[in-house]
């Protein structure tokens, strides 16, 4: 690319294919992309991530990284904080903060509850028809009645609630 | 960064001391609840069959049974 990019200073002419071709093969590698890299993370099972966080420094950022070749004991505290933010993004404390998103999920759970509640509502209205007749209160006295004479569940069950010498619920 | 240096945290061991609780933890918890579930309802569970059981008379049972004309095979005198 450069080769050819300085022919073009001569002349248009000057370039040719092979120049062109040389130049590209000269540089040979395809440019890997970013997704191929080894990429910077914030997670807590990876302290020391592949990369650091900030790629390109600024000139005052690789001033800085010279500095740090040096004897570490020559650096101020605010420099050494700039090093460990070119390092990392988020500190573990940063990283682990809790947040008010659970507010949020619950609100919107407790939401879509209550909707389902009065769309349940509207069914027993309008939708469902009548119970059946064994619901109904003569029914279900002449059931139980039935179901204490059998003596249903006499040890801790329904039976054992019933007075069989007053004929009524034990207190 | 403050001036003052925070105090050093703990390094080493943290599994372990994480371990130890959860192992006496888990522990306690489960004992707990098999000791809540005995006396909460096995217990009472054997006493209200031992009070049941104590002055059963069955034939007593049946007749009164019998009587209120739940039997097919067994009508009422």
């Amino acid at each position: 690319m450069l080769a050819s990019r300085a022919f073009s200073l001569i002349g248009k002419r000057a370039i040719s294919t092979s120049i062109c071709m040389r130049g590209h093969g000269q540089a040979g590698v395809v440019k890997a992309e970013d997704f191929s890299l080894p990429a910077y993370t914030d997670r807590r099972d990876v302290p020391l991530p592949e990369v650091a966080f900030v790629r390109d420094l600024s000139a005052q950022q690789k001033a800085l990284k010279e500095k740090e070749k040096a004897s570490w004991t020559a650096l101020s505290v605010d420099e050494k904080v700039e090093l460990y933010r070119i390092k990392f993004n988020e500190s573990y404390a940063e990283m682990n903060r809790g947040s008010n998103e659970w507010k949020t999920v619950l609100g919107g759970v407790l939401f879509f509850l209550g909707v389902t509640g009065l769309f349940l509502v509207w069914q027993k209205m309008y939708m469902y028809g009548p119970i059946p007749h064994t619901f109904s209160d003569e029914w279900l006295a002449t059931q139980t009645k039935r179901m204490l004479d059998m003596r249903i569940n006499p040890v801790e069950g329904i039976s054992s609630q019933w007075d069989f010498e007053k004929n009524e619920w034990k207190k | 960064m403050s001036s003052a240096l925070l105090p050093k945290p703990q390094m080493r061991r943290l599994l372990a001391r994480r371990m130890k609780f959860h192992l006496f933890g888990a522990f306690f918890v489960s004992v707990g609840c098999a000791a809540l579930y005995k006396f909460g309802v096995a217990e009472p569970r054997k006493r209200a069959y031992a009070e049941f059981y104590k002055n059963y008379d069955p034939m007593k049972d049946f007749e009164a049974m019998r009587a209120a004309g739940v039997f097919e095979s067994a009508q009422p005198k």
